[in-house]
């Protein structure tokens, strides 16, 4: 083989190794967000609640708990409020569901109280000092919602509004699981 | 062979010059929480910008986290620790070389390259050192006249 040939050999099966890695990764699904905590046990929290007093998720142990991280300025967070608001209000009795909204916004303590009695939100709403508690779900922004099962697995994690209807199914398959 | 002693004597001195100089800025003091802090930040990758890295990056998450590494360093937990608490969380949050695909290719491929480039520099210096110096035939003796009588 001349030298040429074994040039041109090498380089075919460098460039040819290269297309076969790259498809390979474009392949792969890049979560990375809460996404991760799919199927793992969701991490605990007490987290100050808005009006005083404290949102623990040990005390909602054996409950479907929803948690939804939102703020008061982003717009899909103000699009899904309406649904959250009827989610709250359709289960908000129900002793197998609990729900909280987390703030995540740093910095949203000190005026979230008025944009919560303009909107008439009832929903408990709890603040993250420092945001760890987003942290520890891998929130990279809002809304984001995860749904817990009763046995304190992360079920699933929805990155943007939320669909009512879907949602409430999974809270009734998730209520009637064992 | 005494240009060659002297030669050798002067690349030993310079080797010796440059591996002290790597020391000299390679070695640091004691880390302080924030100088570890950073360097942390700097080994994660921000969670929604891609590429860049926690420690660059001025997205909140970014932020936060960079917020949360000074205050576990504070406590006193580990790097590996703390980057490994985080990755729970974000996953595909290391700058380091992944060990598989795209990753292992990207960081791989410059190493590769510089291996090749200096073996290829290894072999062409000993095969120059091997063959015996050139001499002029009697046609470029010739040559070299003819156009030295044109000029």
């Amino acid at each position: 083989m001349t030298r040429v040939r074994w040039v041109v050999t090498c380089v075919a099966v460098v460039v040819i190794g290269l297309v076969i890695v790259l498809a390979a990764s474009l392949g792969r699904s890049h979560d990375t967000s809460g996404g991760a905590l799919v199927k793992h046990p969701a991490p605990a929290f007490s987290l100050p609640a808005l009006g005083g007093g404290k949102v623990d998720l040990q005390a909602d142990a054996g409950k479907v708990v929803i948690i939804n991280y939102w703020n008061d300025w982003c717009i899909p967070c103000q699009q899904e409020l309406g649904d959250l608001q009827r989610l709250w209000s359709t289960y908000r009795t129900d002793p197998l569901v609990a729900y909280v909204g987390i703030v995540h916004d740093v910095h949203a303590q000190r005026d979230i109280t008025d944009y919560v009695q303009t909107e008439q939100i009832t929903f408990p709403v709890a603040f993250d000092p420092g945001e760890r508690t987003a942290l520890a779900y891998g929130v990279t922004g809002q809304p984001e919602t995860f749904v817990i099962d009763k046995h304190g697995v992360v079920r699933n994690w929805i990155s943007g509004p939320i669909d009512l209807a879907k949602l409430e199914s999974l809270i009734e398959a998730y209520k009637a699981s064992a | 062979m005494k240009g060659s002693r002297a030669r050798l004597a002067l690349w030993v001195v310079l080797g010796i010059a440059v591996a002290t100089l790597l020391v000299v800025a390679t070695r640091s003091g004691p880390a302080t929480a924030r100088s570890r802090a950073d360097s942390i930040d700097q080994r994660l990758k921000c969670p929604i910008c891609g590429g860049e890295s926690v420690a660059d990056s001025n997205s909140d998450v970014s932020r936060s986290i960079r917020a949360l590494v000074l205050q576990e360093v504070r406590a006193g937990k580990s790097d590996d620790e703390i980057i490994a608490a985080i990755q729970r969380s974000y996953p595909d949050s290391s700058l380091l070389p992944a060990a598989s695909g795209l990753g292992l290719v990207a960081w791989g491929l410059p190493v590769v390259a510089f291996v090749l480039a200096v073996a290829g520099l290894g072999a062409a210096y000993a095969r120059n050192r091997r063959d015996p110096r050139r001499v002029a035939s009697p046609d470029d003796e010739a040559l070299v006249a003819e156009a030295r009588s044109d000029g």
